[in-house]
Parts: structure tokens; sequence; C-alpha cells
């Protein structure tokens, strides 16, 4: 919050220059929309033009053709000129649009490249903003900012042209209150500036207050401190309110204050005009359009000095979005990557080390692995088992590289992964993660995930191995079904047997399997065990083993404790060990065989 | 599409102005002609047009305004409509001012609003003034509600709940709630100063009391280690405290206020076995004479109870000392089993 609220300068030439390469596709529509600008402009400083022919020619010499006549252009022309106003105020939002979508794509990219590690640090709030808030100020800036800027600079010129050229001392009369316009709205900018961060500030102070005491609501109660809160709260809102009459108060200064200046100038044009009149060398139609113009003058002005906080804004935004696209959290793929085209799916770990956390000088990281060597031949089975903590998780992080490691070696046939691509390496395993996370679109969506490599065919299969394909076929719409709020009409096995067949659709050589500890009824079970042996049948793969039907179906248990492989064998090994593993089967994995006993 | 609706609104707003402009200088200028109407009366009237076009604009931008502000109003008023259910009432006897801390269930059953079937079923239980209740059982077996209908953030459904003997709906709210310390299960603190979270519990109360409550707690090592100690700011704009020291900054906010009764709610989970015995030892002492509550999941926190009940499903399924428990080769002892098998494990 204290972040996003400052605002630095309103031009920086570096960003600038980064910022206008987004508009280079659309340069020509961008020189349209200049061109545009000119011709909109120059049609509008022309209007007190008329005014004056119409008086001083059509209406002096008492002409009603003449004057229909030049009613008739002047009609034509602001026809006209509302048209291409349309066309180019259409063509700049185009444009914005265009950009920003660009843009979005660009960031969104961006966060998908971005390592797991980026994500650890960043809360999802603050990137939410960024793809959202800043890209829209970003919006802002592009379709009304940039070329509208041009369009005020051009009005404001052709208005000084056509006033000098009708009469050059009148419209150095007219200007002479420009000095005190632009002190006093520089002034007003200041101070108003000022207030409106205070405004924003006490306003993010009580939504600070609202959000904490809402939340501790409870305890807020439960210690009977509802009087003491509600007191800390009028404080805040009283300064709030001061804040807002503050700045409203200048509001109220310089409105009035920006009339009277114009009337001054009105007055000026007026009393000039009178004294000049009497011989005749200022005609009223002059003094009309001059009163008009007086009347057009002020809105660019102010135009302009509101682009100034748009332009203010958008420079703060987009130095934002910019470090979140320079940002280089990535796990970086190999210049000369090995390619890897068939995986038979040797696997091996050969002392690896690992630490969430980056070494600080001189000190030892948080060891998460410590030394953790062991090796799978293709088409076996390892199961991980461990307490909560001891490292399974990162393991299997660790072999789709999700991180890299800071010691030792990973091998996938030999290679080490670092030598491949990270989309040839994932593309021979499939992940089934404990939480199954399931997009909004349909069943078939969900398990081929949108890639078009899988036919229709290929998911259905998969759906009927692993046993999916009844409870979808009952849906309906079946492979079609939506799937509603991350599928919450689905029930947890359901959900889990569809990430099960996603797993399978892609035909994985490597399958990476973190069961899931929730449990289900009899049946869905009977069906989710049946599942995993198919899964696992004829690939290498790891588990993250809950269920001891699992476990004893492995050809090789490892057994971790706080980051270290203490055991392995198979389980009756393990058992007749009498170790570690022996202890966490009596603690988490023989109440599995009672149901079954009886 | 809303692009163009936007590039429409404003050429359209100029072009009436300028038709206006127009129809003004043409029909007026007729009638300049014809001698019905001077040129100043036509420059007035240019002046009046332009002094018209702010007001037309700003009154269709004052109607939008108004609408959005009633639906704002009437979303407001559905907040400010709710009445609190729960509140002193008609049987509220405002005499009492203390409690002695004796609470007693008779036949309590709970159910949440539009639930199923009952958080709590039947529960009858006395808590004697100046004993220690423990409570265990799986998660969602109703423990946390069992403790939250004794500051009363609910009330029961059925059957009575008695705190010394009369009905707690008699006693004032303010009153019962004052003489409570509750440690929530999730630990809440605020962002200000550890003092003023600890304050939170009692105000204006002896100063020398925070440095007491946090000793009882365990925190004054913790923050004699930070450099503005009581007065260190928390939260966003101060320090980010662990789950452990923000358990017992909750504990000594509830020891502040000197309480009748106190009830933690699994509120030394994240708190290491070492302090928490330290910690235990000193309640044991302060609160001799007052009612303590403790839920758990460990028990090494609960053995020491005066008595212990067990919760499943809503329903007491055992009760009785720790030994007793154990004995009894039900959930209790299974947990017992399990939990020294853990501890094994972490040693080895």
């Amino acid at each position: 919050m204290q972040e996003d609220e400052i605002l630095g300068k309103a031009y920086d030439s570096s960003l600038m220059k980064r910022l206008l390469q987004y508009l280079k596709p659309y340069r020509w529509h961008v020189v349209a929309g200049v061109v545009l600008s000119i011709v909109v402009s120059a049609s509008e400083a022309i209007q007190p033009y008329f005014t004056k022919v119409a008086v001083d020619v059509n209406i002096a010499e008492r002409d009603a053709h003449g004057l229909f006549i030049t009613a008739a252009i002047f009609f034509g022309i602001m026809a006209f000129r509302g048209f291409l106003q349309y066309v180019n105020i259409y063509l700049t939002q185009w444009i914005g649009q265009r950009t920003i979508f660009d843009l979005r794509m660009q960031v969104f990219e961006h966060l998908q490249r971005l390592g797991l590690r980026y994500f650890d640090r960043n809360p999802i709030g603050r990137l939410i903003t960024r793809v959202t808030n800043d890209i829209e100020v970003l919006n802002e800036m592009f379709s009304s900012g940039i070329v509208m800027v041009f369009s005020d600079v051009f009005t404001i010129i052709g208005i000084l042209y056509f006033m000098f050229s009708m009469n050059w001392q009148l419209a150095l009369i007219s200007l002479s209150v420009l000095p005190l316009l632009f002190y006093g709205t520089f002034l007003f900018r200041r101070k108003a500036r000022e207030a409106y961060r205070e405004v924003r500030l006490y306003i993010a102070r009580i939504n600070a207050f609202m959000q904490e005491h809402i939340t501790g609501m409870l305890v807020d109660q439960v210690f009977t401190r509802e009087q003491k809160a509600f007191t800390q709260f009028a404080n805040i809102n009283a300064q709030h309110r001061d804040a807002n009459i503050k700045s409203i108060f200048y509001y109220a200064v310089f409105y009035p204050g920006v009339e009277l200046i114009g009337a001054i100038a009105i007055g000026l044009i007026i009393w000039y005009a009178g004294v000049d009149a009497l011989d005749g060398s200022v005609t009223i139609g002059t003094v009309m359009a001059f009163l008009q113009f007086n009347e057009m003058f002020w809105r660019p002005i102010r135009d302009l000095s509101e682009k100034y906080n748009i332009m203010q804004t958008a420079m703060a935004s987009s130095e934002r979005v910019f470090r979140l696209l320079d940002d280089q959290t990535i796990v970086p793929d190999p210049e000369h990557p090995v390619p890897l085209t068939t995986v038979r799916g040797d696997i091996e770990f050969r002392n690896v080390w690992f630490s969430y956390t980056p070494a600080r000088d001189g000190q030892e990281p948080e060891w998460v692995l410590k030394n953790v060597s062991f090796s799978i031949k293709a088409g076996e089975s390892v199961a991980i088992v461990g307490h909560t903590g001891a490292g399974k998780t990162t393991i299997t992080s660790l072999l789709s590289r999700f991180y890299d490691i800071h010691r030792g070696e990973i091998l996938v046939d030999g290679v080490d992964i670092r030598h491949v691509t990270q989309a040839d390496l994932r593309r021979h395993m499939a992940v089934v993660l404990q939480d199954v996370f399931l997009f909004s679109g349909d069943v078939a969506g969900n398990i081929g995930l949108g890639n078009d490599a899988i036919p229709e065919e290929r998911i259905r299969a998969a759906a009927r191995v692993v046993g999916a394909h009844r409870f979808i076929e009952q849906m309906s719409g079946q492979y079609h079904a939506e799937v509603k709020e991350r599928g919450a009409t689905l029930s947890v096995g359901q959900k889990q047997l569809i990430s099960f067949a996603r797993a399978l659709a892609v035909h994985p050589r490597i399958l990476i399997l973190d069961e899931a500890t929730s449990s289900v009824d009899t049946e869905t079970e009977l069906l989710i065990q049946q599942a995993i042996k198919k899964l696992l049948h004829g690939r290498t793969s790891i588990v993250i083993a809950h269920r001891l039907s699992t476990i004893q179906s492995a050809s090789k248990i490892l057994v971790m404790h706080k980051g270290e492989i203490r055991e392995s064998g198979t389980h009756q090994e393990l058992l007749a060990l009498g170790g570690l593993y022996y202890r966490l089967y009596q603690l988490q994995y023989k109440d599995q065989e009672v149901p079954r006993r009886a | 599409m809303l692009a163009r609706i936007q590039s429409i609104m404003w050429p359209l707003m100029f072009l009436f102005v300028g038709f206006s402009l127009i129809l003004i200088l043409y029909l007026g200028g007729l009638k300049v002609i014809d001698g019905r109407m001077s040129v100043g009366t036509l420059t007035a009237f240019f002046v009046y047009l332009a002094m018209l076009i702010w007001p037309m604009i700003a009154f269709g931008w004052v109607i939008n305004i108004l609408q959005q502000g009633a639906a704002s109003m009437s979303r407001l008023a559905k907040i400010l409509d709710t009445e609190p259910e729960i509140k002193d009432g008609p049987s509220t006897d405002h005499n009492i001012t203390g409690l002695s801390g004796k609470v007693e269930f008779r036949n309590v059953s709970f159910r949440h609003k539009n639930a199923q079937r009952n958080a709590l079923e039947g529960i009858t239980l006395t808590i004697p003034a100046g004993t220690t209740l423990a409570v265990v059982g799986y998660t969602g077996s109703g423990k946390t509600t069992l403790v939250n209908l004794i500051p009363r953030l609910l009330d029961v459904t059925e059957g009575e709940l008695l705190i010394d003997d009369v009905d707690i709906r008699t006693i004032p709210l303010a009153v019962l709630r004052s003489r409570i310390g509750y440690v929530p299960q999730e630990t809440f603190l605020f962002s200000e100063t550890i003092a003023e979270n600890i304050r939170y519990g009692g105000e204006g109360r002896d100063p020398e009391d925070v440095r007491r409550s946090a000793e009882i707690a365990q925190l004054q090592k913790d923050v004699a280690e930070f450099p503005k100690q009581y007065d260190t700011m928390l939260g966003e704009r101060g320090i980010t405290l662990s789950g452990g020291q923000k358990q017992r900054t909750s504990i000594a906010r509830a020891l502040m206020r000197r309480p009748q009764i106190l009830i933690l709610d699994d509120a030394l989970s994240s708190v290491d076995t070492y302090t928490e015995e330290e910690i235990l030892k000193r309640l044991r002492g302060v609160m001799k004479g007052q009612t303590s509550i403790l839920i758990s999941h460990r028990i090494s926190t609960v053995k020491e109870a005066d008595l212990i009940v067990v919760l499943n499903e809503g329903r007491i399924v055992e009760r009785g000392v720790h030994d007793e428990l154990v004995m009894q080769g039900g959930i209790y002892a299974e947990l017992h089993r399990k939990q020294l098998l853990e501890e094994e494990i972490e040693h080895l």
C-alpha cells in the first residue's frame, strides 16, 4: 500500500522510451490519430471566426441569405468536426486497448516463466494489483493520454493563431490574465495534491483499521473492547473528514478563482473594445468572437494539467510493471540443451543438497535436503515416507526442476536435468498433486489441459483406465460437462480420479504422485487404489505415500527424516529392521490394516 | 463496445453545444437584421449560452451520482438493520457485577444455523470454581463450540448453561466477558505495540501487570531481545512474531485482566514442549482460585487437569483423570500411545 502510493515525476525519458516501444506496432494508427487531432483542433479554433463573419458581415449588411450561408457552412464544419472527433477518440481508444492487450500478455507470459521461488516471495494480492490496477493506469495513459495531449496543444495553438490574426491588440489584452491563471493553477495543483495525498493516507488507515477489526472481531468482542475501538475509529474517521474538507476548500477557492479570472478577461475585452470601438477599429463581431475564444481557451489548459496527473501515476505504474517484467527469478534453460526425445526413466539423485532460502554470507543455509542419494531403475516404483517437513515434497519439486539444487546432481537417464530444457524434461513427466486444482471449463478440457496433441479419444481412454469414465458418463453433458467453481460439485474422490486421468493422458514415462490424505468412502477408496496400481504400472514413479497398499507394492521405500534418507528397503525388510519405519508404520499405517482384517 | 460509447459521448456533446450556438447566431441574426433585436442582446445571449453549458453537463452527472448513492445506501442499510442476536435482554440482572467461576452445562445441545445436525449433543458437565478442565478430541468434534458458549460467542440451542448457579443469560454480557480470559485458536494480534496488545485485555491496570502477564506467558525473554522492548510495533508496519511468540502474547493478553475463567483453545500448539511446561506451571500458580479450561491435542498439556473430557461428534465419550483414561483404552489412550511414538521418532 505504502509503496503503491509514492508518486514520482511525471516524465521519465527512459521509462517513456520503453513505453513508446509498445506503440510501435501501431505507429501508423498513432500518426493518423495525431493528424486527426490537428484537423479537429483547427476546426474547433475556427468557430469564433464564423461568429465574427456572421455579425460583422452578414448582420451588419442586413444580408439574411448570407447569414444563412454562413450558418450552413458553420453547421457543416461542426458536423464534420464531430464525426472526425468520434473517429479520433475511437482510434485512440483502439490503440490503447491493443497496446494494453499486448502488455498484459507480456506480463502473463513472464509470470508463467518465473520460477516458484518468485511466487514464494511475492504475495498473490500484490501480483494481482500489478496485472490489473497498474495496467489499467497505463491503459488510461495510452488511450486518453498521449494522443490527446497533442490535441490539447494544437487547440491552444489554433486559438492563439486565430486570435492574433483577428486582432493582435485584443489578443494580448485577453491573454494578459494568463500569468495569473498559470500561477493560480500551479498553486492549486500543489495544494490539492498534498491534500489529496493526505485523504488517501487516511482512507488507507480507515481501510486497514476496518479490515483488522473485522478480522479480529472475536477478540474485540470477547475482550469487551467495543467502546475503545469505537473511540479509536472515531479519531481516524475525523482525521479523514478534516483532510477531505481541506481538499474541498482548495477546490472551492480554485474554481470560482478561475471564473473570476475569466470574468476579468471578459471585462478587459469589453473595456478595451468599448474604448476602441469608438474609432471603429474593433467590430462587435470581433468582440463576440473573442468572448468565445475566451471560453474555449480554458478547457485545453485544464485538460493539460489533468494529463499531468495521469502521466505521473502512469510513470509510477510503469516502473512497477517493468520491474516485474525484468525480474529474472527464473529457472534458466541451458544454452545448448541436450535433446531428450525419448526417456527410459532411470532416475538418480547424487548427493543432493537443497535449501529454500539462499545462503547468507558465510552462514550455512537452512538445509531442507542433506546429502540425499538414491536411484530408481526404469519402470520401478519408489515410495517416500516420513513425517511432515521431512523433505518428501521437496524431492518431487526438485525432480520436476521447479527449483535448482545447491549441490549434487539429479540425473534422468544419466543426463543432468540442468542440461535439458524444462519443456523437454516435463514433457515426459506427470505430476499428481495432493490438492487437485481444476480450472473452469469442461471435464475433457481439465483432463487434456487444452493440449491439442491429446485427442479426445486419448482423454476418454485415460479416464477409462483410471475408472473415472463411469461417473463422467453419468454427468449431464458427460465429457463436456462444465466444471463449476473449481469442481465444487464433484466429490474429493472424483476430483482425484480426474487428476489421475490428467496424468495418464500425457503418456508419461515418469510419474510423480503425492497421495492425498483426505479420507473417502470405501467404494471410492477401492477405485482409487485400483487406479493408482494402473497408473504406476510400467513406469518409473515416485510416490509420496499415505496408503499402506501403495507402500506395500513399491519396489523400494525411502524413509525420510529431517532432510535425510534414514532407511531404505522393502516393506518387509524395513519392518524387520525395527527402526524409524517400524515406528512410522505403527503410527500412521497400521490402522489401515484393521478394516481389512475385519 | 465501451470504447465506442465513450468515443461517441464527447463529440455528441460538443455537437449539441455547437448547434445551439449556430441556432442563436442564425435566428438571433435574422431578428437583428429585421431590427427586432439589438446586437447587444445577441451578444448577451452568446454569453448566457456559454454559461449554461457546464450546469447542463453537471446536471446529468448529479443524477448519475444520486442513483449510485441510492444503491449504496440500500446495501449499507442491510448491515445497519441487522439486529445483534446475542445481547442483554429482559432477564438480565444488572445487580451482578462479578463472577466466582463455577461453570455448569446441563444437557446442553447446540446447532449451528443452517446445519444438518447438532454440533454439541447432550453435554452435562460441572466445572467447580478453581479447577481445571481439559477437553480433547479430533478436529471437528465440537471442542471450540463448547468453550465458545461460555463467553456467549454462541448461545445454547437446548439445555441450560449456568455460571455461578445462575443462567448465563441473566449475567450482563459486559460483566461476563470482562471476567473471562479467552485465548482463541487462531491468534489475532493488532498492528500496535506489544504492550498495547497485552493491555488490550485490561485497560487502566497497573503497567506492571503487562510485565507480570508476559512473565507468566514466558514472553519476557523474547521481548527483552527486541530493541524497543514492549514498545515494539507488530504487524505490517512492525515486526512479525513467530507462531509461538504470537500465542504467548495472546495468552499474556488474556492474563492481563486477571480472569475468573481462563479459556485456552489449543493455544499452546506452536509453543515447544519445554516452554509449554513452564507456562502451565506458572498458570497453575496464578489460577489457583480460578477456573481454567484447556483445549489441546497434546497429552502433555492436559494430563495434569482435574478433569479431562473427550469429545467425539459433539458428545462426551470419555471423562476422568489422565491415569483412568489411559487405562480405559479408548480414544484418549490411543492419542496417548501415538504421541509417545511421535516423541520417540522425533528423538531418532
